[in-house]
């Protein structure tokens, strides 16, 4: 049985059910019929297939592109300085290690016995933040247990690599880190 | 898993899925035999359908422009205006966002108004005329708490004056500190409303949107009263594929008009909002709240909320009050209680649009 829509009561939409309306689906049903065989034989319906499922495409990436665009960051604006000024000198006392921004990255200025040494704080293993290691006197990384010398260079653990280096000086009681 | 693959490949699909959620695929059967009468007055079910649509895009740029704003007092407006000058497309993403939010409030009050003039509200579709009230409040408040986002001179006092109009009410002074966070409009309010804009709300409206949704499906197209006793309905199409393409177009229209208005039209961005600065000249809510607004003027505030209220309640309730609808028969009264509302809303705007745009147009 169909069940015709529109109608609250039960009699009334039994009624309603027409002829016409079965006659509607198999109208519908055969015309979807033929748009399958003809897509399978070729010929003009096959063509025309072909230029909407194309257009249609095209519909779709004008609406994407903008959206992959927008959805990818911009570059912001940023300052590329050769050095900085980072801090002052008390912040770092001795056999201590702090970690500043320079240039929006993470560098470790370490101060042993008044000598000081700068490097990137990030890890060469998985990009973790080292830490200074006072009892063994080497820096340290807690993740994975990388060890550095106290001027970034390698000792053991699983980096594959150094941390950059940087230069360091104290003037006037300031802490200025330099590209090395 | 080859084995899985191999009934895939036999065309099992269906009964591969049927086995695992059983009486699912009878609902998707049920909902593929909807139909839709053909009658003269058939162009108006287009309206709830590029409601939809235009809800779908706000809620597609909605989760594109939370990828760069940042809702606090410092930096909304900077961020805002980062997405418009800095981001690719940033700019056609906000107006987008803005002006889908105009048509959907515009296709919405179109789509209520017809609903109500055909009385589709009448039995069995009390609950469709219900959760579509919701949803018209819901909408509007979306409207509202978005609007402040952008946090420049015009969103700011728009939303001051707003939550102003709250105080009137009972127990007003209440309602308004927990809207705004506070005694004003602060960096307070800006993060509730951006709460209440990205979560609370849109959650809300999904919900009841689907319950609206789930009885169109069951109860299927409403036909004016005494059309198929009068044999005015030339038959009933199929809903998929014939009406659903037909939709499709309508939402391609819409879709046009949409970028159209974007490009051509952009919104302003304004200047960063100051509380210490004075009220711009001409400031006024936006079109949809016009009505309220100008008869917030011309008669004392409480006179205002109290009738409003009430209009507001026998709007919902018209379902249950119009006993006659739902005999199929006809009641003159409630078409012109549609007919005054409907009034009502075209003149206040109007008269709105008289005083801002053609007696001064200089504060524009």
């Amino acid at each position: 049985m169909q069940i015709v829509r529109g109608e609250y009561d039960r009699s009334k939409r039994l009624e309603v059910i027409g002829e016409t309306d079965a006659k509607r689906r198999e109208a519908v049903e055969s015309a979807q019929k033929t748009i399958v065989e003809d897509a399978e034989t070729g010929g003009r319906r096959n063509f025309l297939t072909y230029l909407v499922g194309a257009l249609g495409t095209l519909f779709v990436a004008t609406i994407l592109y903008p959206i992959a665009r927008y959805s990818y960051p911009p570059e912001r604006k940023k300052k590329v300085s050769n050095s900085a000024i980072v801090g002052k000198d008390g912040e770092v006392p001795p056999n201590s290690g702090k970690i500043f921004k320079f240039n929006d990255l993470p560098v470790m200025v370490l101060n042993v016995n008044g000598e000081y040494t700068a490097f990137s704080a990030k890890c060469t293993h998985l990009g973790c933040l080292v830490q200074y290691d006072a009892k063994a006197n080497n820096v340290w990384c807690a993740c994975h247990n990388a060890r550095y010398n106290n001027d970034g260079t390698k000792i053991s653990g699983p980096q594959p690599a150094d941390l950059q280096k940087y230069g360091v000086k104290v003037q006037d009681g300031n802490i200025i880190v330099f590209k090395a | 898993m080859a084995e899985l693959i191999a009934k895939l490949k036999n065309g099992g699909l269906q009964g591969w899925i049927n086995e695992r959620i059983g009486s699912l695929t009878y609902v998707i059967d049920y909902a593929s035999k909807k139909t839709v009468p053909m009658h003269r007055q058939s162009v108006w079910y287009y309206f709830g359908g590029l409601t939809l649509f235009f809800f779908v895009i706000q809620i597609i740029t909605g989760l594109l422009l939370l990828l760069y704003y940042k809702p606090t007092e410092s930096e909304a407006f900077e961020s805002f205006v980062f997405i418009q000058k800095e981001v690719p497309f940033g700019w056609l993403i906000r107006q987008v966002h803005s002006w889908s939010a105009n048509l959907m409030v515009l296709m919405m009050f179109i789509h209520m108004f017809s609903a109500y003039f055909m009385k589709a509200y009448r039995k069995p579709r009390e609950l469709m005329w219900l959760t579509g009230f919701v949803l018209c409040i819901l909408t509007l408040g979306l409207s509202f708490t978005g609007y402040l986002l952008p946090w420049n001179t015009l969103a700011y006092f728009a939303v001051k004056v707003g939550i102003q109009t709250i105080t009137y009410m009972p127990g007003g002074d209440f309602i308004a500190r927990i809207v705004q966070g506070g005694d004003e409009v602060t960096g307070e309010t800006l993060t509730r409303m951006f709460g209440l804009h990205v979560v609370l709300l849109p959650g809300l409206t999904l919900l009841v949107l689907s319950a609206h949704l789930i009885l169109m499906q069951t109860l299927g197209t409403s036909v004016p009263i005494g059309y198929r006793e009068r044999g005015l309905v030339k038959g009933d199409e199929p809903f998929f594929p014939n009406f659903l393409m037909k939709d499709f177009i309508g939402w391609m229209i819409g879709f046009a008009l949409l970028i159209f208005l974007s490009v051509v039209f952009p919104w302003e961005i304004g200047e960063k909002a100051d509380p210490l600065q004075p009220a711009p000249e001409g400031i006024k809510p936006e079109w949809y709240f016009w009505a309220q607004f100008q008869y917030l003027k011309q008669v004392p505030p409480v006179v205002a909320i109290v009738t409003l209220t009430i209009a507001m309640i026998l709007w919902a309730l018209v379902p249950f009050l119009d006993k006659k609808a739902s005999r199929e028969e006809r009641d003159p009264k409630f078409t012109l209680f549609g007919i005054f509302t409907l009034g009502f809303f075209l003149i206040e705007c109007f008269i709105v649009y008289y005083e801002y745009y053609v007696k001064s147009p200089a504060a524009h």
